[in-house]
């Protein structure tokens, strides 16, 4: 029932009407916007080329284009940028908060924050700290037993090059972009395990396999799947295998097949990590789509559903050891 | 001259490599085993309270502590400490199970901190075992793959066995916890 896009929708029936109501609003005021568009192109242009042919001086064209183009970015800031802005925080402040709650009463969405740095940083996960870094719909609580957390991230690094004139040039790489999920996990334990893409033997085979050892605490897992898909690394072999049990090891190649071949896993200070790359931007109200459009509501659950069912397909509400 | 020097230098390094391979694979190995003697240590500690706590529902604890008193007695390492071992391990899944026919067993506090304990140790037994049949497969690669053999033989490095459970463990106790 509380995947139960219908039965959402009708139960947000209101919010959805009020939120229909400002998106009309903002398309009315859109489509005045773009007659006012043609008419400022239509008169700059228009005006200068008539002053050209009278005065036979191509200057008024250029102050004609000018004119013009001031007037569309003037026409764009007033009609088209602030109405979708604020009908994005609406939507997520109005819509999206209030379907999380109807799924998971007890988590909570924040648009605006995000997981900061600094946990990003602590997951061991990225091999470095970025130089630029933003996050956004941040959403925490309880399912059951476990506290968790996750939100968009996107960190950059910076790289500057110079070339042989002397010239700078500056370039921006995304470290990380997708989804950042972080939970208390159900066991203690000291010591750090990373779960990472095995790239080295998916592209070198048996040499990628024996370069693997470089990077040290290699641990190899019985499981001949899940070895071929991730590489671990943790300082103590014992400790390792408390947290990657072969149970565990299944429920991550399955996550890994539902999630895609980025995925990368984090055990560190009792909590685990997770890493789910996409280029897609999650959480958002589409000003194209009706405040109420069952599509739009059907990806926003399938997206809550595929955070959420985390804790179930990792089984982190199984709490019969010493941590409760 | 300097060719043949230099020849000499290659193989002793080499022979230092291969050595030290062994050592650190021998190392591990014994690092993972001595990590299944403390948790089983850490099992032993905890079945008197066990015992205790189902005393008056059960019979057969003294069969438990029986077969505790006869793993502490085994030598480290051999054969009849394991099977002594999973003998515990069995009698403890079956005080565990009893709770399941009395509810004011089960509800218990002691008897949820202590079955908490023993899954936990439970684990960590199973993760230990684990981890030393991963350190015997390196180190059994390492004594009968080349060049790995030759060395093997020289230094008098024999195959390792793994830890297999016995038929006994490989019946699952069903403990529900709910």
């Amino acid at each position: 029932m509380k995947w139960d896009v219908d039965h959402a929708l009708e139960s947000l029936a209101s919010e959805t009407e009020a939120l229909e109501r400002v998106r009309q609003e903002i398309l009315t005021m859109r489509a005045e916007g773009t007659k006012r568009i043609f008419i400022t192109l239509g008169a700059a242009l228009g005006v200068g080329l008539l002053i050209t042919l009278l005065t036979k001086s191509p200057a008024w064209i250029i102050i004609g284009v000018i004119a013009a183009v001031t007037g569309l970015l003037v026409i764009n800031h007033i009609y088209f940028g602030k109405g979708a802005a604020r009908y994005r925080t609406m939507f997520k402040v109005g819509f999206i908060a209030k379907l999380v709650k109807k799924v998971e009463p007890t988590m909570n969405y924040v648009p605006e924050q995000g997981i900061p740095e600094a946990v990003f940083n602590e997951s061991g996960l990225f091999g470095r700290s970025p130089d630029r870094y933003s996050c956004e719909d941040l959403i925490h609580g309880d399912i059951g037993d476990t506290s968790l957390m996750l939100s968009e991230v996107h960190a950059e690094t910076r790289h500057t090059r110079t070339d042989s004139k002397g010239h700078t040039k500056t370039e921006w790489r995304t470290l990380f972009q997708g989804i950042l999920f972080t939970a208390d996990f159900h066991k203690e334990f000291r010591s750090p395990v990373t779960v990472m893409p095995d790239v080295a033997e998916r592209h070198f085979g048996f040499l990628g396999k024996k370069l693997q050892k470089l990077g040290g605490n290699l641990q190899r897992m019985e499981n001949p799947e899940f070895e071929k898909l991730f590489v671990v690394r943790g300082a103590d072999a014992v400790e390792t295998r408390y947290i990657l049990t072969p149970a565990m090891q299944e429920r991550l190649i399955a996550l890994r097949k539902r999630v895609g071949d980025g995925l990368k896993t984090g055990f560190r200070d009792s909590n685990i990590w997770l890493a789910i790359p996409s280029s897609e931007n999650w959480f958002e109200g589409d000003l194209k789509q009706a405040a109420g459009s069952r599509e739009q509501t059907k990806e926003l659950i399938f997206q809550l559903w595929s955070c959420f069912s985390i804790v179930e397909e990792l089984d982190l509400n199984t709490r019969i050891w010493t941590k409760e | 001259m300097w060719g043949i020097l230099i020849g000499v230098v290659i193989v002793l390094l080499v022979v230092v490599i291969i050595y030290n391979g062994f050592i650190s694979r021998r190392n591990a190995m014994r690092h993972a085993f001595s990590s299944i003697d403390i948790q089983l240590k850490k099992r032993w500690d905890l079945i008197p309270n066990l015992v205790e706590s189902v005393k008056g529902y059960a019979t057969h604890e003294k069969e438990v502590l029986e077969a505790v008193v006869a793993a502490r007695q085994a030598a480290p390492g051999s054969r009849e400490r394991f099977e002594s071992e999973e003998a515990v391990g069995a009698g403890v899944g079956r005080l565990l199970a009893i709770a399941e026919d009395y509810p004011d067993l089960k509800a218990g506090a002691q008897f949820l901190n202590l079955q908490r304990n023993l899954t936990e140790v439970e684990s960590q037994i199973s993760a230990s075992r684990r981890a030393y049949n991963a350190a015997v497969t390196e180190w059994n690669q390492g004594v009968e793959s080349f060049p790995g053999n030759i060395f093997a033989n020289a230094f008098n490095f024999e195959r390792a066995d793994w830890f297999e459970s016995r038929s006994a463990e490989r019946e699952s106790i069903n403990v529900n916890l709910s």
